[in-house]
């Protein structure tokens, strides 16, 4: 039986290591460098703009989603941003990434946000067929731009 | 010649909201700005206030604007900043504002241990994605951007 579950303390591990399993299916392990405490610390104290969901298989942790709170300055409303979704290898393929989108969807109208928007990498089919099967749609031409490192300390400067 | 960069303050919403016009205006996008000042003021000075706003002035005259918010990377397991806005005015281009005000956000990444910077680009804003290039970020056209809202969202949470 699928549950989705709101994360709470004591999760990090269990975050941790399906976000894990992420960036190795991106191919990803070397640029993946949190910790369980990283998820702990920014998740659950009063002022927290992240949240996180959880989904388990009969008990088994086998899936999450995590996602902070965003704004739309054209809507001059908070939105949401859907940071990760993640599904263990060995429970794809039963709906729980649906149930995962299901509920944050739900988690969403509860909270009035009135969107949900994610990135995800061009390559991955199933991942588009299964977003546009629940509704989402593409936004075109939009660029990601990301400023890091050397570039970041030298733009500081 | 001056300029300066400096955090809105409470009363400048208004300012912003001209800003966030402006900037819908140049992306074609009039039509979606719905925000109010009461929204942008709740968003920038309220209890629960989620975002800031760096206000940069040439000579003493708003010049530009970054609205931004902290995010946070799983990968990384810190948090890092996303530039919602970025708006010069038109005829203050070419002095450096825009730089300043990305320059403004890099240095806060840097004291506050922040690893990333990131934000969004329309992909024919060739003017703003070559000066993207020139400060040392690489606009990436390898990522898909989805959304649901509306109808589409409130279908899904009854699924």
């Amino acid at each position: 039986m699928i549950e989705v579950r709101q994360a709470r303390p004591g999760d990090g591990v269990t975050l941790h290591a399906l976000v894990r399993e992420l960036a190795l299916h991106h191919g990803e392990e070397g640029n993946f460098r949190s910790s369980p405490e990283d998820f702990e610390a920014a998740m659950f104290h009063p002022q927290s703009f992240i949240g996180a969901l959880v989904a388990t298989v009969d008990g088994v942790p086998a899936g999450c989603v995590v996602w902070h709170r965003s704004f739309s300055t054209f809507r001059g409303r908070e939105t949401m941003y859907m940071e990760d979704l993640s599904v263990l290898p060995r429970f794809r393929r039963r709906g729980v990434a649906r149930a995962l989108l299901r509920e944050t969807a739900r988690l969403a109208m509860t909270k009035g946000y009135p969107a949900i928007a994610w990135m995800m990498v061009n390559w991955n089919a199933e991942g588009r067929a299964l977003y546009e099967g629940v509704g989402a749609e593409i936004e075109e031409g939009v660029n990601f731009c990301r400023i890091h490192g050397e570039a970041l300390e030298r733009l500081a400067r | 010649m001056s300029l300066e960069v400096r955090a809105a303050q409470s009363g400048e919403e208004g300012l912003v909201l001209s800003f966030i016009r402006k900037l819908a205006d140049y992306e074609k996008l009039s039509h979606e700005v719905v925000a109010s000042e009461a929204d942008i003021a709740a968003a920038l000075f309220g209890a629960q206030a989620r975002c800031a706003c760096d206000l940069a002035f040439w000579n003493g005259e708003a010049a530009g604007f970054a609205l931004w918010f902290y995010n946070f990377s799983t990968f990384r397991g810190k948090a890092g900043i996303y530039l919602e806005d970025l708006f010069v005015q038109p005829h203050w281009r070419g002095h450096g504002i825009g730089k300043a005000l990305l320059g403004h956000l890099a240095r806060r990444c840097v004291d506050e241990g922040l690893p990333r910077l990131q934000w969004w680009v329309l992909d024919w804003n060739a003017p703003s994605i070559a000066f993207y290039k020139s400060i040392g970020a690489e606009p990436q056209d390898e990522w898909t951007v989805f959304r649901v809202s509306g109808a589409a969202l409130e279908r899904l949470a009854q699924a």
